[in-house]
């Protein structure tokens, strides 16, 4: 069977609907790429995956606010945006290596690509990002139904518990063990 | 939990009174530790309420990664051995549940190690985030393969360094039931209950209550179990309603 081939504004506008095909497919196409460039720099196989899904998370965003217009492939260009990522985690771990920013840039990136990347307050947001999903899928939920504005019984009955005082302790401890992850991070404590 | 989350929490959500907004706003300009862990709560509810969209979008991600790359490296193949596991400890759980009714069916005496064995179950409580070093990640592939003396000595090595790690000191007193050394495994509860309210509160105050019963200091586990079973709320009222039941109607 012929292997499917999406061009470069077909990823783009599927990652820009969140199309699983095509999401699979850019990770079909350019994982390992961007697993060699992290592994065969200090990195571990966490941190291509957190690299790999702060990439994606950087073009989604700017597909839904501005748009993307490509000036390279796609795989060079998410291969560039990772690269950074990496550089920045990096120097950020004081693990630089000279040879690494050496490795050949294949696209420059906008001034406006390369803040959103360097910029410690979106690094932060992502490190939340990724904390908050770590979280048991009932704290997830009672977290962000509390920021609904509703009151303590209506989140009671949303999310079926069976008294008041045990949906507050929980909202709370949820809360607790997500701030908890996110101040042992190791790379929170090099950001604040 | 840090000093200040209770006050933060209250102070976020509307519950203070005037005269303590003022005092709690005069000392987060003394504070910079309450200032920065006020900073922290603000920055998660606005990343929940404005990300909704990316959050989504990074669980879709996820759930490919996971799909995709399960030989990718250690840490999915940990999350797939815990699942097999799960699948396993589920069907025994359900054994446990089934046997746990024909003894209620059937009256007769409960000692002390049969109602430990009815009760001792971990299957619902253990839950680790992904952010592990190597070490952590050994300790606890050791305890998924039930190597617990091993998992407890790399337990101990990282709250050597770790003191504060919750999660970790309750996965070191369930090792240390399953090694019989119920000593440490208590001390590693009480750890646990002598800390402010966390997530595994109540989890500890459980196991601390039938790890006194495995080695029948009764009266002990059976104040805990009251405890509990007073604390509606509480994720073990019903079991300990059960067993202080028992308990109590067998002396």
């Amino acid at each position: 069977m012929n292997k499917m081939h999406y061009s470069d504004e077909t990823i783009l506008e599927g990652i820009r609907l969140r199309r699983k095909a095509v999401l699979e497919y850019v990770y079909d196409e350019c994982y390992p790429l961007i697993r060699n460039l992290i592994v065969k720099n200090n990195g571990e196989d966490e941190d291509v995956q957190d690299v790999f899904q702060d990439a994606m998370v950087i073009v989604f965003g700017k597909l839904k606010r501005d748009g993307l217009v490509l000036e390279c492939s796609f795989k060079t260009y998410l291969y560039s945006v990772c690269h950074h990522l990496w550089l920045q985690k990096l120097e950020r771990r004081k693990k630089f290596d000279k040879a690494f920013k050496n490795i050949a840039q294949t696209t420059e990136l906008s001034e406006d690509e390369l803040i959103e990347i360097y910029e410690q307050e979106d690094e932060k947001l992502r490190l939340y990002q990724k904390h908050f999903l770590s979280l048991a899928s009932d704290c997830q939920e009672i977290l962000k139904l509390s920021l609904k504005k509703l009151s303590i019984g209506e989140l009671q009955i949303a999310m079926g518990y069976k008294t008041e005082k045990y949906t507050k302790v929980k909202k709370f401890r949820c809360k607790e063990e997500l701030k908890r992850r996110i101040m042992n991070d190791s790379d929170y404590q090099l950001l604040i | 939990m840090t000093n200040h989350s209770r006050q933060i929490d209250r102070y976020l959500s509307g519950e203070m009174n005037s005269e303590e907004v003022t005092s709690f706003e005069l000392e987060l300009k003394l504070n910079a530790q309450l200032s920065r862990e006020l900073s922290l709560s603000v920055e998660i509810d606005q990343m929940i309420v404005e990300d909704e969209d990316v959050l989504d979008f990074r669980k879709q991600l996820q759930a490919i990664h996971q799909k995709k790359a399960p030989s990718l490296n250690r840490t999915i193949k940990l999350r797939e051995i815990g699942r097999r596991s799960y699948h396993i400890a589920a069907g025994i759980a359900a054994l446990i549940m089934i046997s746990g009714l024909l003894y209620l069916l059937i009256p007769k005496d409960y000692s002390n190690e049969r109602l430990f064995s009815m009760y001792y179950s971990t299957e619902k409580v253990l839950n680790v985030s992904r952010s592990a070093d190597n070490q952590l990640v050994e300790a606890l592939f050791k305890y998924q393969q039930r190597e617990f003396a091993d998992a407890s000595r790399l337990f101990e090595a990282i709250l050597r360094e770790d003191e504060a790690n919750i999660v970790i000191r309750f996965y070191s007193g369930i090792a240390y039931i399953e090694t019989q050394n119920y000593s440490e495994a208590i001390a590693a509860f009480k750890k646990i209950l002598e800390g402010e309210e966390n997530l595994y509160t109540e989890h500890a105050g459980w196991f601390l209550g039938l790890t006194y019963l495995r080695i029948d200091e009764t009266d002990k586990a059976l104040e805990l179990f009251r405890g509990i079973m007073n604390d509606g709320d509480n994720y073990y009222s019903r079991q300990a309603e059960d067993i202080t039941f028992k308990l109590t109607k067998r002396n």
